[in-house]
């Protein structure tokens, strides 16, 4: 899993760190979000596809390696 | 693979688009038919409607979800401008009334009706009087507002505290009404509404509080509001906001249960079998609040209509959903989000800023259990301290090393 994160579709709602904090944070000053692993673990695969469908912006997805 | 072979979604917004989606996505093959009474391209960012799209820095086009590319690759049977009338649950044929007569077939159904706003006998039929659910809502107000002097905004929960948020960012004059001491109060509390109350005021919002709307005054066209009190506020917009109500009088005689939304356990079932629902419509059990509980959330129809999905796949297996309820607010370019459900009398305890600064993060706890984070303009501060919610940790654990619990019996 390969996770993507478009910082100019994000509008900084912060439902992908609520999903999976150890792959998303967000910039609160800039309310952008920051990839903190682009491959994560497969044991976070299942929080991360999470995270990624809850994005309201639409803003983050996965492309194949 | 689903032992379900044609499958309808009524409702084509936001939950029954999701759970199309993800039926797709889990491969399911089968037909899938999409009855939607909005016949518009693509479901749409709802939330925006009370903010950027009335402001007017975003437009219609920008508010779609998927692109009409994303919307083919589904291989939908689009029913779009359509409304279903009856359900019919004969165990020999199951079957959908469409109200142009059309009748379909299906072996699995996602009731996904959404609501509608709901609309106080006090409307009326006066020109200039709306409320805000739709796209073509929303762009009628929009319209209107151009040329409108004095705009009165009835409801002072998210929906019209965000209304009258984007009047005024329009730089227009604008009065917010409701029954309450304060904006946001049957959901924030007194303390955490005070904070709401101050910031609308300090951005020109007037503010009619502890006041209702005994009627509106005009001929033909709205003139005025009078309040409960006797004085009439000029008023030639007004937008009511007092809540939704969920879309299911279609289900009536069905056998499918209907209290307030379609009675679903926690993972979307109703009472039929191959009968789903999700969103605003339904009305799941939750384990979280050992109840069944309505979400007219965005969160909350995404989280269902992902669970619906693996359960009409599944078949056998069970689904569940085990979130705790969270949502968000834009008032003023300024970001409100709640995790949880506390109630107006919860304990507030601000672990960090308070009411009135920039920022703040507040928790709320009844009965030594945490029940709730509200964040302004502190997403990161919400997320650090969520999980207390979701734990039911102890209040007086939690806020233990804080002294600034504010009871709210004591007042503010």
């Amino acid at each position: 899993m390969h996770v993507t994160a478009d910082a100019g579709k994000c509008r900084g709602y912060g439902s992908c760190m609520l999903e999976a904090p150890e792959v998303f944070d967000l910039d609160e000053d800039e309310n952008k979000v920051i990839l903190l692993q682009e491959n994560p673990p497969e044991s976070l695969h299942t929080k991360t596809d999470r995270a990624i469908r809850s994005c309201p912006a639409k803003a983050l997805g996965t492309r194949d390696e | 693979m689903s032992r379900f072979q044609r499958i309808v979604v009524v409702g084509g917004s936001l939950a029954g688009m999701n759970v199309i989606q993800e039926l797709r996505r889990l491969g399911y093959l089968g037909a899938i038919t999409l009855v939607g009474e909005e016949d518009v391209r693509s479901p749409y960012d709802r939330t925006e409607l009370s903010k950027k799209l009335l402001t007017g820095t975003r437009d219609p086009d920008d508010l779609f979800l998927l692109t009409e590319e994303e919307i083919g690759e589904l291989d939908l049977d689009l029913r779009l401008g359509r409304r279903a009338t009856a359900l019919s649950l004969d165990p020999s044929r199951h079957t959908l009334t469409l109200d142009n007569g059309a009748v379909l077939e299906f072996d699995a159904l996602v009731v996904a009706t959404g609501s509608r706003a709901r609309r106080p006998a006090f409307m009326g039929d006066l020109a200039g009087v709306h409320v805000l659910r739709t796209l073509p809502d929303a762009l009628a107000l929009r319209s209107e507002l151009d040329s409108a002097r004095d705009i009165v905004v009835v409801g002072a929960g998210f929906i019209g505290a965000e209304v009258a948020a984007s009047v005024r960012t329009r730089g227009q004059s604008v009065t917010l009404v409701d029954p309450q001491p304060t904006p946001l109060g049957t959901v924030l509390g007194p303390i955490v509404g005070s904070h709401f109350a101050d910031l609308h005021t300090s951005h020109g919002t007037k503010l009619e509080l502890g006041v209702g709307v005994q009627e509106l005054a005009g001929d033909g066209r709205v003139t005025g509001v009078r309040l409960t009190d006797g004085r009439l506020l000029p008023a030639d917009l007004v937008v009511v906001g007092v809540g939704g109500s969920p879309v299911t009088e279609w289900l009536d005689g069905s056998g499918v249960e209907v209290n307030n939304g379609v009675l679903c356990d926690d993972g979307g079932h109703t009472n039929v079998p191959g009968i789903y629902a999700v969103g605003d419509a339904a009305r799941w059990y939750s384990d979280y609040f050992g109840a069944q509980v309505r979400s007219e959330h965005w969160n909350n129809a995404t989280l269902q209509a992902t669970v619906v999905a693996e359960n009409i796949i599944a078949a056998e297996k069970k689904s569940t959903l085990c979130a705790v309820p969270s949502f968000w607010s834009d008032q003023y370019r300024k970001r409100t989000q709640m995790v949880g459900c506390p109630r107006p009398t919860d304990e507030v305890c601000f672990v960090s800023g308070g009411p009135g600064d920039e920022r703040f993060v507040a928790l709320y706890g009844r009965d030594d259990r945490v029940t709730g984070v509200v964040s302004f303009n502190s997403p990161r501060g919400l997320i650090k301290y969520q999980h207390l919610v979701a734990e039911g940790a102890s209040w007086s654990a939690s806020t233990a090393a804080l002294e600034n619990i504010i009871s709210t019996d004591s007042g503010h």
